[in-house]
């Protein structure tokens, strides 16, 4: 990095990953401004007429926000996914600074049960968490959307790894001073966690924004949908609508990068920081 | 390390997460993992303790041996292949040039796309009879190929879809590492005129042991619960070759009417992660 | 410490709190419709989304004759319908109380207890109202586990254009070419339109391509079982030499003739629309998005073997009543008004989906609406439905059959020799029949 030269060949293999990476995504939008018989016309062979719309049609987006009520749609999604991520991060942190910090009794057992939570796929544990959830009456409320994934094992460990690498004077100062150990975890601590909390919050939002199969079960009535359940629906028993799948996909990928991509500078201070400084 | 004179203090902290993680987590997973030790009888709807006899039957079912074959030959090639690319990326994004941050944005952006929607999309990409992946090979003078249609070549296609999604989301993890390096770590060694691959492996590699033991383990773990492409594009053909032991599990639960087989199927997964994310644990722990 | 716990304790109950809150407002909202107003009945009714149309209209229909019930939709989509069932009766919920069911899956939902046996919820002659094959599929144990919703059918689409451009004669609306006589249309039809070197007009395409509802038709043609009377034994009917003979035929389709493209379910239609395919054996179901589009299309009827007999496949959504439910008495109310009478004619209408009931099939066989292309493919689907229609077979082990079945036609399709891929399906399913010995003796 000390001469700065124009390192043509960097540029190049930027450019084919960024072709690969944004080939799909290209099909895909263009794709979605095609009215839907026009779609397999020219994929083959490849002319300029694959890549660019003969047809130009908002017909699939339009459909999404009045047919489909789309609107709602990310309204519920963005509510689940911030809730998650606000009470999250609170109880996630907590949690890890439990583990980082004290030395206590079945700590090992605790933090080994924290990782198993997310080597178990969720499709398992689906029957018996359905019955919890329904026993407790929060079949068709936001609470069932919401609350069973706050508690999120990853999260904690994310956030452990990160503490532990804080230096120990830190703490051990404010405790001379007489501070108690929830004002050290919230007034010490977490300021300093900024970078990490960033990262941990895009991680309970990308997941949340992919999750799926609960958000389908849990839910029956279509004011509770969200984004995913719907983008399953262009799949019918019959035929795929495969503009407004298109056009929904896409929808899916623009809003959560416009939202993301002013964080990509926080979110790399945040993951360096868990990576360890020697 | 603090010992603490309260002792309650630390649980105390741990209360609302362990709350969550018991209630909606733990619970669940127990009462489906004792499944594998029952079976629900038809028309009775009795529930009847069976013990192994679901893990007996796995072990003499050539299918459940042919998933665990696909599923570590999967996990043998799809992690270092991520973890090398990822890593690879992250070395590529952390250059100098000046438009780096358009380029970093741009490896970000299929994190965004859901792992469905990608299946869904690179489907039709590689579709043998006139997809656009095909359709550009035929322009170039190469001949059509059938990717997800074929046993050779469908598991290896899915490595490549799910490293089109996954790899620019590690490499951020890891190029958040490298830039921790600090600058006059490499100063040092090239004055002592060490060559790129000697500083990788002095500098970079021992100060990216961290980000690296995270991005290694979320990698394995993902990869190991990874089902949805093979259940969107293939349902585990052709011929048995994406039939990865998840997506057994899932079918037997949700299609051949057996939980418990379901459940001893996970809990043989469960077993093989833990023994895998060890061993990760052992080989990259920084030495302190 | 004090301190702490005082913190925390305030945390948790903010959090209890915050989410409490969100809930008690939801749940004040539900009560509202379904409690205070009426102090009635709310059904909730797990269906296929893409019913939602015609069962909301039968739904605002009955809710108005019966102004305690409501009934609630809970729609899922195609692919994931099976699997909200499995969960939402696998946990015993008692908040479903009418499901989707599949004819094959009838069986197996009976078998695992999910459904209410009608007999003592409806009239007994109710079963006359429909077609005898479709209450057949949901009879199991001489009751009747569900109620027929509506049908499908399969008829013969023709592309009119690339008849034409290649000259040969259109088959007729009411003839019925045999498999050969497919083969040699379609390799007639196969072409180069660009020359790239590769084929990309095609003679002849299934609509489901390897799925066992559209291939059995094959077989059946040749009258081939699937499955022994028990339904417990695949080995020697799944893999027998009429079975592979048929099956043969559809590996030719791809391999040996090139007539078909190696193409996904999902695309088929979307080739058919694009004009990339000559001949496409699709449901009735598919007029709508073909009326839609531009195409200049044609019909016929579905083809046989020359030496077999006429055999059609068909399928059709059935309605039944959750054992766990606390409402049977007025889901079943509502169950009768939806398949019969006013409520079938409403799915029909607007749902545009075959009837099952012998009332309105009587009306399309006779109606002079029903004369014309393209309504008389409606006509065609519902003769076929009476007439030539073999049922999907009969095994509590139905989606273990059929998923390894779709997996060897997929092989099938891709080269795998039909016999070997039959032989493999048929030993797999085999060893997941095992389990349903005891239930079924």
């Amino acid at each position: 990095m000390k001469k700065r030269r124009f390192r043509w060949e960097l540029y190049l293999i930027h450019i084919i990953i960024a072709l690969i990476v944004l080939l799909p995504l290209a099909f895909a939008l263009i794709s979605s401004f095609r009215p839907l018989d026009e779609i397999f016309k020219f994929m083959s062979p490849v002319t300029w007429k694959t890549f660019i719309p003969v047809e130009l049609t908002l017909e699939a987006y339009m459909s999404l926000f009045t047919e489909r009520g789309f609107g709602r749609i990310i309204f519920n999604t963005f509510y689940v996914a911030f809730s998650n991520v606000i009470f999250g991060l609170l109880i996630g942190s907590m949690a890890a600074f439990a583990f980082a910090t004290f030395r206590f009794a079945g700590k090992n057992i605790l933090f080994l049960l924290v990782l198993v939570t997310f080597m178990i796929p969720p499709e398992v544990v689906a029957i018996p968490l359905y019955s919890l959830v329904d026993s407790l009456g929060w079949v068709d409320t936001y609470y069932g959307l919401i609350v069973p994934s706050i508690a999120n094992g990853l999260v904690i460990f994310l956030y452990r790894q990160f503490f532990l690498d804080l230096p120990n004077a830190l703490i051990e100062s404010a405790r001379m001073d007489g501070a108690s150990w929830f004002r050290i975890y919230w007034s010490i601590i977490m300021p300093l966690s900024k970078p990490v909390t960033v990262s941990a919050a895009l991680l309970i939002f990308i997941q949340q924004w992919e999750s799926f199969m609960w958000p389908l079960i849990v839910t029956r009535s279509k004011e509770y949908r969200v984004i995913q359940v719907v983008l399953s629906d262009f799949t019918t028993e019959y035929a795929t609508y495969w503009n407004e799948m298109f056009a929904a996909a896409i929808i899916s990928v623009i809003i959560p990068v416009v939202i993301l991509l002013p964080l990509q500078k926080f979110f790399v201070q945040g993951i360096s920081s868990t990576g360890g400084k020697e | 390390m603090m010992t603490v004179k309260n002792k309650w203090v630390p649980y105390l902290f741990l209360l609302p997460a362990f709350a969550g993680l018991l209630l909606f987590k733990l619970y669940p997973i127990i009462s489906a993992l004792l499944q594998s030790m029952h079976t629900l009888e038809f028309l009775t709807q009795l529930v009847r303790f069976v013990g192994f006899e679901n893990y007996v039957s796995l072990f003499n079912d050539p299918v459940f041996w042919n998933s665990l074959k696909v599923t570590l030959w999967f996990n043998l090639w799809i992690n270092p292949f991520q973890i090398t690319l990822a890593f690879g990326l992250a070395l590529l994004l952390n250059t100098g040039i000046k438009q780096i941050t358009f380029f970093r944005g741009i490896n970000f952006i299929p994190v965004a796309v859901s792992v469905p929607t990608a299946a869904i999309l690179w489907k039709i990409m590689l579709s043998p009879e006139q997809g656009v992946v095909n359709s550009i090979l035929v322009a170039l003078g190469m001949s059509p190929q059938p990717f997800l249609e074929s046993s050779s070549q469908a598991l290896a296609s899915i490595v490549a879809i799910a490293s089109w999604k996954g790899v620019g989301y590690w490499a951020l993890f890891l190029l958040a590492g490298l830039q921790e390096v600090s600058p006059s770590l490499y100063e040092a060694s090239s004055m002592d005129g060490a060559s790129k691959w000697q500083q990788f492996k002095s500098v970079t590699y021992p100060m990216m042991k961290r980000p690296l033991t995270f991005v290694v383990v979320s990698v394995t773990v993902a990869n190991m619960l990874l089902f949805a492409p093979m259940y969107i594009l293939t349902k585990g053909g052709p011929n048995q070759s994406t039939n990865v032991l998840l997506l057994e599990s899932y079918n037997s639960a949700f299609l051949y009417s057996d939980m418990g087989r379901a459940t001893a199927i996970v809990v043989i997964m469960l077993v093989i992660t833990a023994i895998i994310v060890a061993i990760e644990f052992r080989i990259l722990r920084a030495k302190h | 410490m004090k301190k702490i716990l005082s913190l925390i304790s305030m945390i948790l109950i903010l959090l209890l709190a915050a989410c409490g809150g969100g809930n008690s407002d939801i749940s004040d909202e539900n009560a509202d419709t379904d409690g205070d107003e009426t102090g009635g009945t709310e059904l909730s009714f797990i269906a296929y989304s893409n019913y939602e149309a015609p069962l909301e209209a039968v739904i605002e229909d009955f809710e108005a004759e019966n102004p305690n019930i409501t009934v609630k939709l809970e729609l899922a989509p195609f692919e994931q319908l099976m699997e909200t069932i499995e969960i939402k009766m696998g946990s015993k919920s008692e908040d479903v109380d009418l499901l989707f069911v599949d004819s094959p899956l009838a069986v197996n939902y009976a078998l695992k207890g999910y459904l209410e046996p009608l007999d003592s919820l409806m009239s007994p002659d109710i079963a006359d109202a429909w077609v005898d094959s479709a209450v057949d599929g949901v009879t199991f144990q001489d009751q009747m586990i569900a109620a027929p919703m509506n049908s499908s059918s399969q008829v013969l689409y023709l592309n009119k254009d690339i008849f034409e451009e290649k000259g040969v004669p259109l088959p007729k609306e009411n003839e019925r070419l045999t498999w050969e006589e497919i083969i040699e249309i379609a390799e007639q039809l196969t072409y180069d339109s660009n020359g790239d070197g590769q084929n990309d007009v095609f003679g002849f395409s299934f609509d489901q391509i390897d799925r066992a509802y559209q291939l059995l038709a094959l077989s059946d043609s040749l009258d081939a079982e699937m499955v022994s009377e028990n339904g417990l034994e695949a080995t020697g009917y799944t893999n027998s030499p009429e079975a592979v003979e048929a099956f043969q035929f559809y590996s030719d389709l791809f391999n040996k003739y090139g007539v078909s493209p190696r193409i996904d379910r999902a695309e088929s239609i979307d080739y058919f629309i694009s004009g990339k395919i000559a001949m496409y054996l699709g449901a009735n179901h598919n007029l709508p998005k073909l009326e839609e589009s531009d195409l200049n299309y044609g019909v016929s009827l579905h083809p046989y073997f020359a030496k077999g007999e006429v055999a059609t496949p068909t399928g059709a959504w059935n309605v039944g009543i959750s054992k766990y439910s606390k409402n049977k008495e007025a889901a079943a109310k509502f169950l009768a008004y939806l398949t019969t009478g006013e409520g079938a004619k409403t799915v029909f209408e607007i749902g545009g989906t075959l009837p099952v009931a012998n009332e309105l099939l009587d009306f399309i066989e006779t109606d002079p609406m029903y004369d014309e292309f393209p309504n008389n493919i409606i006509r065609i689907s519902a003769t076929e439905s009476r007439e030539t229609a073999v049922p999907r077979p009969k095994t509590p082990g139905y989606l273990e059959w059929e998923t390894n079945m779709n997996g060897a036609f997929k092989n099938i399709k891709n080269g795998t020799d039909p016999q070997e891929a039959l032989n493999q399906a048929a030993s797999e399913i085999d060893n997941l029949l095992k389990k349903y010995e005891e239930a079924v003796e």
